[in-house]
């Protein structure tokens, strides 16, 4: 009987399941209206809606080619539904088109899944905005389409909006700009103050929605940063900066003068970024400092005595100035010694390189103007010429000569500069001469006596021209009469005096006595003359004096 | 008998030892009087420098001419006797020649003595030295006419930047100063000046210009002259090429300078004068303006 009824109850299941179909669909279960009161149950069924989109899904802020999202920034999704339900709703964006719901009303999901999905809302209250984020990688693409649904939280019934990709400039795609690359800076350097130092980089770009991105480099004096494309604290904090470009920026310093060497290098940091000013990665912000040689100093407007001839004084030294002006480009400091030489043209700069008192005055020292911060200081060299310098006027053997001068000029790190001066200048010819001693001392003498031609005097030259002489001389007066000029005679040898010599003249004569010009002032050229005299009968006695005058006259050339 | 002892007794005495030199050396230079150009007419001058080494005591200088064709051509400043003071080394005279409009086309030669001696009442007793020298003289006159010019002493002083005020600018200048010598024989000039200015690392070419307007000057004369040119620089420092020319492309000097520009300072007398030009220019328009209303008023 078990056995009976155990067999029994499929059958018995598949006929109610039978007539419950049949019930329902014949609609059994309608209440029926009756005329009469007859209590009678409602019964409904709702469906679940899917949401829909409240306007558009947006970037916010926008995310475009002209206004791009840098590489690890945010990009901010908008959007906002309203499910027929009130349902709350998921806010989901996805790389692709489509996506997956869930039967238990989470969150719902791109087709691909997470490599599918830029972001996912958590639930949120329907008609109000879901603000969702996706923090961009160096790795993304630049241009990155963008699909947006928003989903209900229904379970069992997850329903989902159709796809927006928002429209504008806030809709699909957003844009990732990427750090322009910089690998490598280098400078030009060193220079010279006036030359121009040029940072060089290995800098580029790799954006290219809404044309190509572009590069720009400064080269700031600190390491402090930038703000945009500026360094901080602006130009003053500037060495350079150069335009946009499409790699490899470059710019480049023009070195001031005066720009000292002493203190370089100077300080320079590279920073490169591109035209949305997303400062590059790699050797951002290195140190590359510039070099400025030093240079020599430049000399100009010498001049010997103030371009004046040179006129020497007799027998002594007369001083005299090579002035000219030094410059340096590294700044007037950094000139720190001067000297000069004055020599014969025929001698020239080359030779004179020891003293020569005739021809070649040499390292003569030299005082500078007190530095004040330009290029250049005034040079003041004062040397004593002496007499017997060689002349180079008419009637001399060097008359087609000039004398010149050198001014030398020597800055801290012994460089030098040296220029000559424009205008030569004529040492003048000086016939010049002394007389040594003193006196010509005849002696007592009787009426008739004669003294022989054995006085001496001594000619110095004491000029710089060989010499003769003129000489004449007064009658020499006593208290009681005159004794005659032509008594005396002289003469370049001694002797008798009625075989010797030349009677003295009132007026000058020309004595060739053939004085060779002085070469050495501790050895004075010289020559003497001899005097005699005779005392004619006649003359009373007494005192007698006169005065013999003795010319200094050029002598004839050749000289020696 | 007296005769003989008087003779005995005519015994000069010359007390000669001892005599004192009155030199302490002397000389001149230079010792000529040179010149190859002159002409009928012509007034030319030449500087003599005397000198002592040592000059001790004053001394009188006297100058005598022994040229007897030309004698009464020179003159001489300070005169043909003049002192040399104790203690001056050198004492400059100044040889003028002018040579008459008949004189004949040659060459005239002659000396010029110049002699020391002490001054009155120095003498002493003895035969005592004096020092003296000779110029010579060698001057030619000659029909031809020759253009010659020493240039001495280019300089640039520094000069004040342009003047700006509001939209006015006035151009400041460069004055370019040389010093000539007109070593020829005729009245002229330079051709003209250039100047040429740089940076001071001679990169950059700023101004260029010349002036070719200077001053004339007579035979043998010698005078500072200037040339001017604009000056549009910035206050700083600047290198430049200054050329003088003789005839058309014949360079006489040719030197690089330093030039300086400083930054333009108005003095307190400078403002006034400027502020009394322009008060007056506004009384002189209130007059004029006034006058024309006072006479459209009669004729009224």
């Amino acid at each position: 009987m078990v056995e009976k009824i155990k067999k029994t109850i499929p059958w018995l299941l598949i006929f109610v399941l039978i007539s419950m179909a049949t019930g329902v669909s014949f609609n059994f279960w309608r209440p029926e209206v009756s005329a009469g009161e007859k209590e009678v149950s409602t019964s409904v069924t709702i469906e679940n809606s899917a949401p829909s989109w409240v306007g558009v899904p947006i970037e916010d802020p926008i995310s475009t080619a002209g206004s791009p999202t840098k590489a690890g920034s945010d990009v901010t999704f908008k959007g906002k539904a309203n499910d027929p339900n009130d349902e709350n709703y998921f806010l989901i964006i996805c790389k692709t088109a489509g996506y997956t719901t869930t039967s238990d009303g989470t969150y719902p999901s791109c087709d691909g899944g997470d490599e599918d999905t830029w972001a996912t809302s958590t639930a949120t209250t329907d008609n109000t905005t879901s603000t969702i984020t996706y923090t961009t990688q160096d790795g993304d693409a630049e241009s990155n389409a963008w699909y947006a649904y928003v989903c209900d939280v229904n379970v069992g019934d997850q329903l989902c909006s159709s796809v927006s990709q928002g429209t504008g400039d806030s809709g699909s795609p957003f844009i990732v700009n990427h750090r322009p690359s910089f690998t490598i800076v280098s400078n030009t350097s060193p220079q010279n103050p006036g030359d121009s130092v040029t940072w060089n980089t290995t800098s580029s770009e790799s954006d290219i929605e809404g044309g190509s991105d572009t590069v720009k480099l400064m080269i700031c004096k600190d390491d402090s940063g930038i703000t945009n494309d500026e360094c901080n604290s602006g130009i003053s904090n500037t060495w350079c900066t150069s335009t946009y470009s499409g790699s490899d920026a470059s710019c480049a310093y023009s070195i001031p003068i005066p720009t000292d060497d002493e203190s370089s290098p100077y300080a320079a940091y590279a920073y490169i970024v591109d035209n949305h000013y997303f400062a590059a990665a790699g050797v951002q912000a290195s140190s590359s400092p510039y070099i400025v040689n030093n240079v020599a100093p430049v000399i100009s407007s010498v001049k010997l005595n103030g371009d004046e001839n040179i006129n020497l004084i007799e027998g002594n030294t007369t001083s005299t100035q090579i002035t000219g002006i030094i410059s340096d480009n590294n700044g007037d400091a950094d000139i720190i010694t001067a000297t000069a030489k004055a020599y014969r043209s025929g001698v020239g700069a080359g030779a004179c390189t020891s003293q020569n008192d005739n021809q070649c005055y040499y390292n003569i020292s030299c005082s500078l103007e007190t530095a004040d911060a330009d290029t250049s200081r005034n040079a003041t060299c004062t040397v004593s010429i002496w007499y017997h310098a060689d002349p180079t006027g008419d009637l001399t053997p060097w008359s087609a000569e000039t004398w010149l001068a050198t001014l030398e000029g020597e800055d801290n790190n012994a460089a030098t500069g040296s220029d000559e001066i424009g205008y030569p200048v004529e040492m003048i010819p000086m016939s010049a001469l002394d007389v040594s001693n003193e006196d010509i001392g005849y002696g007592t003498l009787g009426v008739g006596e004669k003294r022989d031609v054995n006085v001496t005097s001594t000619i110095f030259a004491t000029g710089n021209c060989a010499l003769d002489t003129n000489l004449s001389g007064t009658d020499m007066t006593g208290a009681a009469g005159t004794i005659a000029a032509a008594e005396q005679k002289y003469a370049t040898t001694s002797g008798e005096y009625d075989t010797t010599g030349t009677a003295l003249s009132t007026g000058a004569v020309e004595f060739e006595l053939e004085l060779a010009k002085t070469t050495d002032h501790a050895s004075t050229s010289t020559d003497d003359i001899y005097w005699g005299l005779n005392i004619p009968l006649g003359k009373p006695s007494g005192a007698y004096s006169g005065l013999n005058t003795f010319g200094a006259v050029i002598d004839e050339l050749i000289w020696p | 008998m007296n005769k003989k002892v008087l003779f005995v007794l005519i015994i000069v005495l010359f007390v000669l030892f001892n005599a004192d030199t009155i030199s302490a050396g002397f000389g001149i230079s230079p010792p000529y009087v040179i010149s190859d150009r002159l002409y009928p007419g012509a007034h030319f001058e030449q500087e003599i420098v005397l000198s002592r080494g040592d000059p001790k005591e004053d001394l009188e200088a006297k100058i005598t001419i022994d040229a007897p064709e030309i004698e009464d051509w020179f003159d001489f400043n300070p005169g043909k006797e003049f002192l040399l003071p104790k203690g001056q080394q050198q004492v400059s005279i100044m040889v003028k020649v002018d040579v008459p409009e008949d004189a004949d086309y040659k060459n005239y030669e002659g000396y010029i003595y110049i002699k020391t001696s002490p001054v009155e009442g120095d003498e002493k007793p003895g035969v005592s030295i004096a020092l003296g020298a000779r110029v010579d003289i060698d001057l030619i006159v000659t029909k031809l006419r020759i253009i010659d010019f020493k240039i001495r002493n280019l300089r640039i002083p520094d000069s004040e930047e342009a003047f700006h005020w509001w939209k006015i600018k006035l151009l400041g200048k460069i004055k370019f100063l040389m010093n000539v010598e007109n070593i020829g024989n005729i009245e002229t000039a330079p051709d003209r000046a250039e100047i040429e200015i740089y940076d001071l690392a001679w990169k950059n070419l700023l101004y260029q210009g010349e002036d070719n307007s200077l001053e004339k000057i007579k035979p043998f004369e010698r005078k500072d002259i200037v040339a001017e040119f604009k000056n549009e620089l910035k206050p700083g420092q600047y290198w430049s090429i200054v050329r003088v020319f003789k005839n058309e492309e014949e360079i006489l000097r040719e030197e690089k300078i330093l030039l300086t520009i400083i930054p333009m300072e108005m003095s307190k007398g400078d403002w006034m004068i400027m502020a009394g030009i322009i008060l007056g220019i506004l009384i002189i328009i209130g007059i004029i303006i006034f006058i024309i209303w006072r006479r459209k008023k009669l004729k009224k």
